[in-house]
Order: structure tokens, then C-alpha cells, then sequence
């Protein structure tokens, strides 16, 4: 099954595309965007850290690094915080975050893990809907890994793709907006699983449909995060996912921006940001 | 998308897929990511150096206790350096600086979410098992303490956790790569509040890599032996135009200007030991050098973040002081 492409919206021939620069590995990020090559585009790959930086993007790439920080920053940069929130919930605007930055995708009440001091909880800025991670669920860095798997949907399918694992977060649960849902890596269930729903995939709604694109295996996949947490109930079926899409959002908590390959970034600029089948 | 699972082989050869399913499907959740087992490798060269990538654009901040690590992660520290006693304090107290005790190490692992980092001796591979073991998440092989071995660094390659390492010069880091250091710092002079030995660090080795970038191969071996470094080290650091390693600045780093400063000087990001908590105001001045590593190329948001930060760390002059220095010159313990 193929996802409906993303509203077509005009974009220039020339992208701007913004890495978040606040801290963690932004310049990798914007390297692999200079690689790309589109055709009928060109692409200007910028260092985010202002307002006025962030105004003159199209799309947003938000970087590994320490979610912490990266939000700290951002509350400390005069009206940053507000403009990312907002760019960052736009359906229209295209935004992925990888590792730290698929910790500030989640819900505004999604984050879950790590050593919590009441009253100043991490708050997601609601890129993708229904998704709530658990912070450094893989461990300490004695517990970071890579793994070769391959991801259907990336030019030269057959060549896996290296993904590495940094004290990497994972899905603590992602709820299914009603009729919103299709999971293109579950080739055993190509029917939608919300079997109340049988046409659950809606194509005249693409900007919320969702999509696993990566799904690591079982033995791969993190321990369950307690039942008990603010975040109610982990979803066990949803911890291994690893890459999702929903309309112009993104993420995905490995490091494609370290692994010498841009096939990821070419995927998300073709599919994403210019709306392609 | 593909409807068949694609199969590639894993590094024990059982097939597996990118839709989760394995065969034979008797493995448990969990059991192999990162211990090197069936699924995932772990401890490689690529995920040492990554996380060092994930902490570039940030600070790494020492702590002595539970209290000052929250201090530091509210800041918006990118790691902990946990300590029993900073640099600072080591020059006071004089005597032998030794790995802090494991407890002391593990309950600030257990206060703060960021990476946490501690120091062993040079060359005293006992303190970097023990470090291991307790699951830290980088080891700094420090000139802060005490040399434990005066003619060897620890073998770096056999241990799955990531090790950070100081350096005076090209040579010296690329020394300190080839024993399999992920991340690379200035030696400075810590404890000094003194900036001027990081400054004459990092700027060697900018220097060293502007030459080696404009030299052709013939010349390059010469200069891997004048810097008694490992040819391939040196070649592919020409190619880059800078460590194949993260490099950060350390040692002597007070106030957001001279954080800045060594930011504009090359450096990925920064380290500062004793300059926050002997400062007036250390919350306040953590949080003043996080934004200035993040604007160090913003004199206006300098200039707001270093207003009314209160007292620095009164400091000790390197020059001033010479080879008299309370505590000795740390830079010179390891080459």
C-alpha cells in the first residue's frame, strides 16, 4: 500500500530547509541536504537559531542532540519557542525530527521517562498527532547500537540502511485518529488493525494519515516503560516503530544524519516537503 | 511500499526484516540491542563517536553532587561531568587525585537524564572497568588527576563505553585517536579560571590541521613523523580540515565570552569545570554559557547573556603564576 501524496502545495524551486541549530548534530543534517540532488529543485540548507531564521524556511529539520537543552535554548531565544511550536504543528509545513527532535514531535503531554522534577515536565510541541515517546527507553550508552535493515520506500530498496541508536527514545504509544491509519511494515496485516473501521485509510484527510515505515526487530526493541506513568499504558506493538510518517511530519528516533547514507533525507525532501508519490 | 518482507542477514545470519518479524521467532524482547548480540551491535566506533556528535553545540558541565547536576540539566547542560572534588579544589587540597567513588558517580546518574560522564587516572585501566561496569556513559581519561601510568594511556578500543581525551597539539590528539578515543578536548589549564592555555591549544591544533590540509602526500608522511602521528590519522584529517574526531575546549573556561571565544576558535563545544559552581551565581552562569555556545556568533545576544551575571571565579593567572602554579601545571601530565 502507498500513502496518498501530501497536498500539493507550490513549492519554489528554490527550498529553503532549516536544521535546527540550537545544539546537537545540525551540521551533519545540513551536509546531507547539500548532497541531494532533486530534480527541478535546489536546495538552501540553513542554521537555524532565531525567529527571523526560522520564517525564511519551508520545511524544518530538528536535530539529535539533548531534547532538554534544545528546548531550553529555544525558551531562553526571544520568541523562538512560540514560532516552533507553531511552525511545527502547521499540517502545511514540513517537519522531521530525529532522535531529541522525535522527542519535541510528541503531543504537548507525550513525553515520558527520564528523571522528571514536578512541575517542570518536558512538554512535546505536537508535530505528529497521537504520538507519545519514552525518553532514553533503549538505556545508557552502553545499551546505543547499530543495525542494518532494510526500508522499504528508500531509492535502492535492497541496500539496508544503517541505523544507529544514541540513548535513543522510543514509541511509548501511537494513537490511531479514527479512520486515519494504515502501517505499510506490517505486511502480514495489510488491512487496517482498527478492524471497527474497515476503511481506516483516509485519502481525503492525507495531512493526519500515518505510516510506519520502520519497525525494528523484537529483539532489537526496548524494554516496556511502566503502565503507571502520567502517559497512561505503553502500546507493546507500537515500541520497535522506529520511523513514522503522518502527512508532512516525520520521525525517527536513530541517526540517519551519521550514517553515511542520505537515501532517508532524499525520502523525506521528495515525499514530505514536495509531496510525491 | 513492498507487501513481502525483505529479508538481509543479521550478523549471526538469522534472517531479519524491517517489518519486525524474525525467524525462528524465539528471541525476547530486548535481549540483544546494544550488547553486541543478534539484532544490533553495540559499542562500535560509530555509536562511541555518536554520542559525542549528539553533545556538539553544548555544555559539559562539572558537578560534585546531586544538587549541582539538576542545577546543570535545568541550565541545559548536554552531559555531567560527576566529580567528588573540581579542579579548583584539586589544586587546593594537593596530594593524589583519584577516580570519585562509584556511589557518589551512580547517584547522579540516577538525579539528571543527560549523559553522565566521570574521570580516571591516565593509564589506570582499572578505574575505566570500574566506570564501565557501573555504566557511565563517557570515560575522561584526565590529566586533572594524578597520572596512574607516566608512559601509557589506557588501550581504548576494548571498551564499549566512549572515552574522551585531552590534548595540547595535532600530534598529541591524534595519539590519543589512535588508542581509540571517540572525543577529543583541550588540555587548558583546569581549575586556573584562565583561558589562555585552551586558546593556545585549540589554536595549535587549527594551525597544525591548515598546514596538513595544504600538503601533498610525501609531505604529509614527514609531518606524521614530526608529529609522531599515525599517518592514516593525519591524512584523513587534511581531508576533513578538522579532528576526525567531536573536539571541545576545556580548561580554564569561565564566563560566556570565553566560551564563545573557543567556540569562534574552532571547538565543537565546550567544557567548564570550576568556573560555575565557584561562581556568585551558578545557575544564572550556567544557563548564560549555554546560550553562548549556541549564539557564539552573536555579539548581541553575547552581550545580554553576560550582563549581571555576579562574581566569576576569582581565578589563578598563568602567566602570572609560571611553573609555580598552586597545584603544578596539569597540561604537562600525558603526552
Amino acid at each position: 500500500m502507498t500513502i496518498p501524496a501530501v497536498d500539493s502545495i507550490e513549492m519554489p524551486e528554490v527550498l529553503t530547509i532549516g536544521v535546527l541549530a540550537l545544539q546537537g548534530a545540525f551540521i551533519e543534517h545540513i551536509h546531507y541536504l547539500q548532497r541531494l540532488d532533486i530534480q527541478g529543485h535546489r536546495i538552501n540548507a540553513i542554521a537555524v537559531r532565531t525567529k527571523p531564521e526560522l520564517e525564511s524556511c519551508q520545511a524544518l529539520i530538528i536535530p539529535g542532540g539533548e531534547s532538554t537543552t534544545i528546548q531550553l535554548v529555544a525558551a531562553h531565544t526571544p520568541g523562538l519557542l512560540e514560532a516552533l511550536q507553531a511552525f511545527v504543528r502547521d499540517p502545511k509545513r514540513p517537519v522531521w525530527g530525529t532522535c531529541a527532535g522525535m522527542i519535541l514531535m510528541a503531543e504537548s503531554d507525550g513525553i515520558g521517562g527520564g528523571k522528571v522534577i514536578k512541575g517542570r515536565e518536558a512538554r512535546g510541541w505536537g508535530g505528529i498527532k497521537g504520538l507519545k515517546v519514552w525518553r532514553n527507553l533503549y538505556g545508557t550508552q552502553l545499551e546505543s547500537f547499530e543495525i542494518g535493515l532494510i526500508i522499504p520506500g528508500l531509492s535502492n530498496p535492497s541496500k539496508p540502511f544503517n541505523l544507529i541508536f544514541i540513548r535513543a527514545p522510543a514509541v511509548h504509544s501511537l494513537t490511531r485518529p479514527p479512520g486515519t491509519w494504515q502501517d505499510s511494515s506490517d505486511s502480514s496485516n495489510p488491512t487496517p488493525v482498527d478492524s471497527s473501521n474497515p476503511t481506516s485509510v483516509d485519502s481525503s484527510n492525507p495531512s493526519t494519515s500515518t505510516e510506519t515505515l520502520c519497525t525494528l526487530p523484537i529483539e532489537c526493541q526496548p524494554p516496556a516503560p511502566p503502565s503507571d506513568s502520567p502517559l497512561g499504558a505503553p502500546n507493546i506493538d507500537d515500541l520497535g516503530k522506529v520511523m513514522i510518517r503522518q502527512g508532512r511530519k516525520m520521525v525517527t528516533s536513530f541517526h540517519p544524519e551519521l550514517s553515511g547514507d542520505v537515501r532517508i533525507h532524499e525520502y523525506w525532501v521528495k515525499k514530505c516537503v514536495l509531496g510525491r508519490l | 511500499m513492498s507487501s513481502e518482507p525483505t529479508v538481509v542477514p543479521s550478523s549471526n545470519g538469522l534472517p531479519v526484516t524491517a517489518n519486525g518479524t524474525l525467524t525462528p521467532n524465539v528471541i525476547q524482547r530486548g535481549v540483544s540491542a546494544g550488547q553486541g548480540g543478534s539484532g544490533g551491535a553495540g559499542g562500535t566506533f560509530g555509536v562511541k563517536t555518536g554520542l559525542a556528535q549528539m553533545l556538539k553545540g553544548g555544555v559539559i558541565m562539572d558537578v560534585m553532587n546531586v544538587e549541582q547536576a539538576r542545577i546543570a540539566e535545568e541550565a541545559g547542560a548536554s552531559a555531567v561531568m560527576a566529580l567528588e572534588r573540581i579542579p579548583a579544589n584539586i589544586r587546593r587540597d594537593g596530594g593524589v587525585a583519584r577516580m570519585s567513588d562509584p556511589g557518589m558517580i551512580k547517584k547522579i546518574m540516577e538525579a539528571v537524564s543527560i549523559p553522565v560522564m566521570a574521570k580516571v587516572r591516565i593509564g589506570h585501566t582499572v578505574e575505566a572497568q570500574i566506570l564501565q561496569s557501573i555504566g557511565v556513559d563517557y570515560i575522561d581519561e584526565s590529566e586533572v588527576l594524578t597520572m596512574a601510568d607516566d608512559q601509557h594511556h589506557i588501550g581504548k578500543h576494548a571498551y564499549k563505553v566512549p572515552f574522551v581525551c585531552g590534548c595540547k597539539n595535532l600530534g598529541e590528539a591524534l595519539r590519543r585517536i589512535s588508542e581509540g578515543a571517540a572525543m577529543i578536548r583541550t588540555k587548558g589549564e583546569a581549575g586556573t579560571g584562565d583561558v589562555v592555555e585552551a586558546v593556545r591549544h585549540q589554536r595549535a591544533v587549527m594551525s597544525d590541521i591548515r598546514r596538513a590540509a595544504a600538503m601533498s602526500d610525501d609531505e604529509l608522511y614527514a609531518f606524521a613523523k614530526e608529529l609522531s602521528a599515525p599517518y592514516h590519522l593525519l591524512k584523513e584529517t587534511a581531508r576533513l580540515k578538522r579532528l576526525p574526531v567531536v573536539s571541545f575546549a576545556a580548561g580554564g573556561v569561565a564566563t560566556p565570552a570565553d566560551a564563545a571565544l573557543m567556540m569562534q576558535l574552532g571547538c565543537d563545544g565546550v567544557f567548564v569545570g570550576s568556573g560555575i559552581f565557584l561562581s556568585g551565581d551558578p545557575a544564572k552562569r550556567a544557563r548564560a554559557i549555554v546560550q553562548a555556545v549556541t549564539h557564539y556568533n552573536n555579539p548581541a545576544v553575547l552581550a545580554e547573556v553576560s550582563t549581571d551575571l555576579g562574581e566569576a571565579m576569582v581565578g589563578i593567572s598563568v602567566a602570572g603564576e609560571g611553573e609555580k602554579i598552586l597545584g603544578g601545571r596539569l597540561a604537562g601530565r600525558g603526552n
